[in-house]
């Protein structure tokens, strides 16, 4: 074969950096090498490119006039061949949501069986290892950089909220409470956020490919574990960009081993091709630096736009009412003119009440059923969905994540906030409104947060004699005439306080 | 694929090549003196040097070993202080030791140089130094390790914890208890710890299980740090143990991997040939899997199994394991209603599995700390369930005489260690407890408690679109 590198070879072709070794002969491949490989390149291959019509659809929807780092985000962390979905409990969480993977393989096998019968001549396929490694390393590469960006800028993992310390334990989801003990040490996330950045990071230089991969295997690894355990129903795209990072590290591995545990005289030779055209370079370098301008430099600096711009995408901005931040208790509660005492089983008194920084009120009523929402769209059934057991087809792909395009049509700055509901995504316990406030006539114009009851509203006339007293009146939910009387409790979270809270505790 | 292929052959070649017998290198100057320090550091670190730890091999009850005798035996490196501020528990300063054994080792070190002009290397003592740490890591990694197989570390949520509002943990206890929910997940950790112990037991492997043990127990470190977690010297020593053991073999891995040279190990091995030294180290090896390995395993898989250490041994009443809501308070005769700011009646009450019962009052009281660590013997002081817990909600344990239809409450938080109330109970129904008699301040109380079922989505969320129910 013509690609053989010598030391002549590399002297002359001054555009790629010096390999620093002997002239050096690859072995013919044996058969079966040469049909693993076959198979293992479809395989890969297939993994790392979108294959989802939906995901095109997606890309041809965003409004490129208003990016952000969200559409950057989406079009690479996520996809993966992902046409068929089963409804049920171990279709969401279990063994049975990898289904895709299997008919991967399967075609995988098909395609190196006719490319078996037809190519009788090829003496090895270092080129084609060589571009499908290509492949694999910058899809890896950019989702954990993706990743790494979402918990470097405390995105993914928010800081809790007044009503969330206020929720007990048994209304959360695992999967909510495992990202609340990562949100509540944000330290930690911007440090697991870099080990996910710098895996990514070395991924994208030759040198230190090897180390990169072995990185990234290790976090997504862990990632998908956690995902099983948790609930968190996104172990499919996890392990898979685990099982991609194990394929990068293949080249690698039986060096390792035989350096450390076997002792002997061990090298790694890595074939890169050799360009003869100039233009062949310069197309891939355009293809390289354009890949990573918009992957690595342009969505990390509209990470930082959104970060100081108060556009965390599971964050309301709008502010509330000023000052007003807080736990209350309900001092007095009145229904239709008749005071109500307080009770934990009563159907329509308040017990407690939280305003948050921005413009949501929360309360805590007894018997309330809820649909609890959730988050990210690739786990956990919706409403709609039951668990039948069946079998979805769909050639969008991951329908239930780029199946509604109408989601990236338009941006409307209006509607941000009262469609951002991650305060009441996997849990329950409370009711959350976002309230629009007229502070000229002092009233709140309050619209429930859950989706699935949109139809409540409430409009509550607002006075605040002092600090810590907010006196709402007006109609509620169920066109009740409500006066409530609010007191701030200084309540002091341990969360927050932490190791000060263990030496003295003063509430 | 190819290039497996070139190994294979050079396999085959180089594999004669003893490495024990390459020459003797000459260190260099600066080598030497790194050494010395670092061997006086770590010999220090990790070889216990109080006679205590070894009397205590003599005094525990072998017929009837515990686990609680284990975690001495993992040996422990030499105590010289402790520093009891937020830093010496928390922070720098509570690695005080390693600083002083890091000092002592410079001191020794510069002396050893004065006087030893003769050594061209120390590979005999690296090699053994290396080992060492390495056993130092193992014999103090069994503990969590099999407690976590075994998932007793963090045993499963107690009913409290699971009707605590989120905020009223302190960080330290949510990191414990996001494991609590979860039991798998600490198992599939435990595995991995058994993994570094394995690894790191043989020659061959043992910078795998460094390198593991860096990635996975550093990450627990910088947690520790974090979350406040309380085991980050603890943890950090793995980190600092498994470095020490990668360092020889990360230039090469460098060299291999990023500068694609060829290369090849050198690292001496101590090559035991005479028969008494081979019988030593088979015999020390068997020693370690046996009381490490084996005896480790059972006993954590027995304690398991029988009486899960941070749980509380003595069952609770039978079928009282529940939520309570507290329907009638009367405190000296006086009916107290429903309120979330009284600091006498209580508001909710929860009864365990076990002889635990907690209850909400408003929260005007200390957090005693701690994640609830430790093997305590004494059910009143395992508090896994009640450390680092706020809020208003107070635990205690209880004896309970089912002739006499008597509790005596005992305050499980170390701060009101001597409070208890004596109380009376009735059972009219299934569901509804009548408790009479003192609380703490001496007051006659008469509660009516009704056990209220809750749709838990902690545990039920998977199972299909969730309507929440409180």
């Amino acid at each position: 074969m013509a690609d053989v590198i010598t030391e002549p070879d590399v002297a002359q072709e001054k555009k790629l950096k010096t390999i620093q070794q002997p002239a050096y002969e690859f072995n013919e491949w044996t058969s079966i090498e040469k049909v693993v490989f076959r198979v293992a390149f479809i395989f890969f291959g297939l993994f790392a490119i979108p294959l989802d019509l939906g995901f095109y659809q997606f890309l041809w929807t965003i409004d490129y006039s208003h990016l952000t780092y969200r559409e950057i985000n989406e079009s690479i962390a996520f996809y993966n061949p992902q046409f068929i979905n089963i409804f049920s409990e171990g279709g969401f969480f279990g063994y049975e949501s990898y289904v895709n993977w299997p008919f991967v393989l399967l075609i995988a096998i098909a395609g190196a069986a006719i490319w078996t019968s037809l190519d009788k001549k090829s003496r090895d396929y270092n080129k084609l290892y060589y571009w499908v490694r290509v492949l694999v390393t910058y899809r890896v590469a950019y989702a954990a950089i993706a990743w790494g960006y979402k918990k470097i800028f405390i995105m993914q993992m928010p800081a809790g909220n007044e009503g969330l310390y206020n929720t007990e334990f048994i209304d959360f989801f695992a999967k909510r409470l495992y990202w609340e003990a990562i949100g509540v040490a944000t330290k930690y996330e911007f440090f697991l956020g870099f080990a996910e950045f710098i895996g990514g990071f070395l991924l994208l230089f030759r040198k230190t490919r090897g180390i990169g991969a072995a990185i990234t295997f290790v976090v997504f690894g862990n990632i998908a574990v956690a995902n099983h355990a948790y609930d968190i129903g996104e172990q499919v795209p996890s392990a898979g960009l685990a099982l991609l990072s194990l394929f990068l590290m293949w080249y690698d591995l039986p060096a390792i081993w035989n350096l450390i545990v076997n002792q002997v005289n061990t090298r790694v030779v890595h074939y890169y091709p050799v360009f003869k055209q100039k233009w062949q370079n310069y197309l891939r370098l355009a293809v390289k630096w354009s890949g990573n301008f918009v992957y690595v430099i342009l969505f990390f600096a509209l990470e930082v736009y959104g970060y100081m711009h108060n556009d965390f995408y599971k964050l309301p901005n709008t502010p509330g009412l000023a000052g007003s931040k807080g736990y209350y208790n309900v001092t007095e509660f009145k229904l239709n003119g008749k005071v109500v005492p307080y009770s934990p089983f009563d159907l329509k008194r308040w017990q407690d009440a939280a305003f948050e920084e921005w413009s949501s009120l929360s309360f805590k009523v007894h018997n309330r059923p809820q649909q609890i929402e959730m988050f990210a769209a690739g786990s956990y059934p919706r409403n709609d969905e039951v668990y039948d057991g069946k079998w979805y087809f769909d050639w969008r792909g991951d329908v239930r994540r780029f199946g509604d395009t109408k989601k990236h049509k338009k941006y409307d700055p209006a509607k941000r906030d009262l469609n951002i509901t991650w305060e009441l995504s996997g849990l329950g316990g409370r009711q959350y409104y976002y309230y629009k406030a007229d502070t000229v006539n002092h009233v709140l114009h309050l619209i429930n947060k859950n989706k699935a009851h949109r139809d409540q509203t409430q409009e509550l006339h607002y006075s605040r004699p002092t600090k810590d007293r907010v006196i709402l009146w007006g109609t509620n939910e169920f066109k009740d005439l409500i006066y409530v009387v609010l007191d701030r409790t200084h309540q002091q979270y341990p969360l927050k306080n932490g190791r000060h809270a263990n030496l003295s505790y003063i509430p | 694929m190819a290039i497996a292929d070139v190994f294979e052959a050079e396999v085959s070649t180089r594999r004669n090549q003893n490495i024990t017998t390459a020459p003797a290198k000459v260190w260099k100057g600066y080598e030497k003196v790194a050494f010395r320090i670092l061997f006086i550091f770590f010999f220090l670190l990790t070889v216990p040097v109080d006679p205590e730890y070894y009397t205590q091999w003599f005094n525990i009850d072998w017929t009837n070993p515990h686990i609680r005798d284990l975690g001495g035996l993992g040996g422990y490196g030499y105590r010289f202080t402790t520093i009891k501020t937020e830093s010496g528990i928390f922070g720098l300063a509570s690695y005080v030791n390693w600083g002083i054994a890091l000092l002592i080792g410079i001191a020794g070190g510069l002396v050893w140089t004065l006087i030893d002009h003769k050594a061209t290397n120390y590979r005999v003592l690296y090699y053994f130094i290396t080992v060492a740490v390495t056993y130092a890591m193992i014999t103090r990694l069994q503990g969590l390790t099999f407690s976590k197989i075994f998932p007793s570390q963090m045993p499963p949520l107690a009913e409290t914890q699971l009707n605590t509002p989120l905020g009223d943990f302190v960080a330290q206890k949510l990191y414990w208890i996001q494991l609590s929910l979860v039991p798998k997940y600490e198992v599939f950790l435990g595995f991995a710890e058994l993994l570094v112990m394995g690894l790191l037991f043989f020659r061959g492997t043992r910078a795998l299980g460094g390198a593991l043990a860096i990635a996975m127990i550093g990450n627990i470190a910088i947690s520790n740090h974090v979350y406040d977690g309380g085991v980050h010297v603890l943890a950090s020593f793995y980190a600092l143990g498994g470095a020490f053991v990668l360092w020889p073999y990360l230039r090469p891995i460098w060299n291999l991997l990023v500068n694609q040279k060829d290369e090849v190990l050198t690292i001496y091995q101590f090559p035991f040939k005479k028969p008494w030294q081979k019988a030593i180290r088979i015999g020390l090896k068997g020693f370690t899997v046996a009381i490490y390995f084996v005896l480790s395993a059972y006993l954590h898989y027995d304690n398991y199994e029988h009486d899960s250490y941070k749980v509380p041994a003595r069952s609770g009443l039978t079928n009282s394991k529940g939520f309570y809501r507290v329907t009638e308070f009367k405190v000296n005769g006086e009916v107290i209603p429903y309120s979330s700011l009284d600091s006498l009646r209580w508001q909710d009450v929860t009864f365990e599995r076990w002889s635990t019962i907690s209850y909400t009052v408003f929260n005007t009281f200390n957090i005693h700390g701690e994640a609830g660590r430790g093997k305590q013997f004494k059910d009143v002081d395992r508090t896994y369930e009640s450390a680092g817990t706020g809020g208003g909600r107070r635990h205690y344990y209880y004896e309970a005489d089912t002739v006499k239809h008597t509790l005596t409450l005992f305050n499980k938080n170390k701060k009101y260690v001597n409070e208890r109330l004596h109380l009376h109970y009735q059972r009219p129904s299934a569901t509804r407890f009548i408790l009479t008699g003192t609380d703490q301040y001496q007051n006659n109380i008469y509660v009516v408690l009704d056990k209220q079922d809750k749709k838990y989505p902690l545990y039920e969320g998977r199972h299909a679109a969730l309507t929440y129910q409180p």
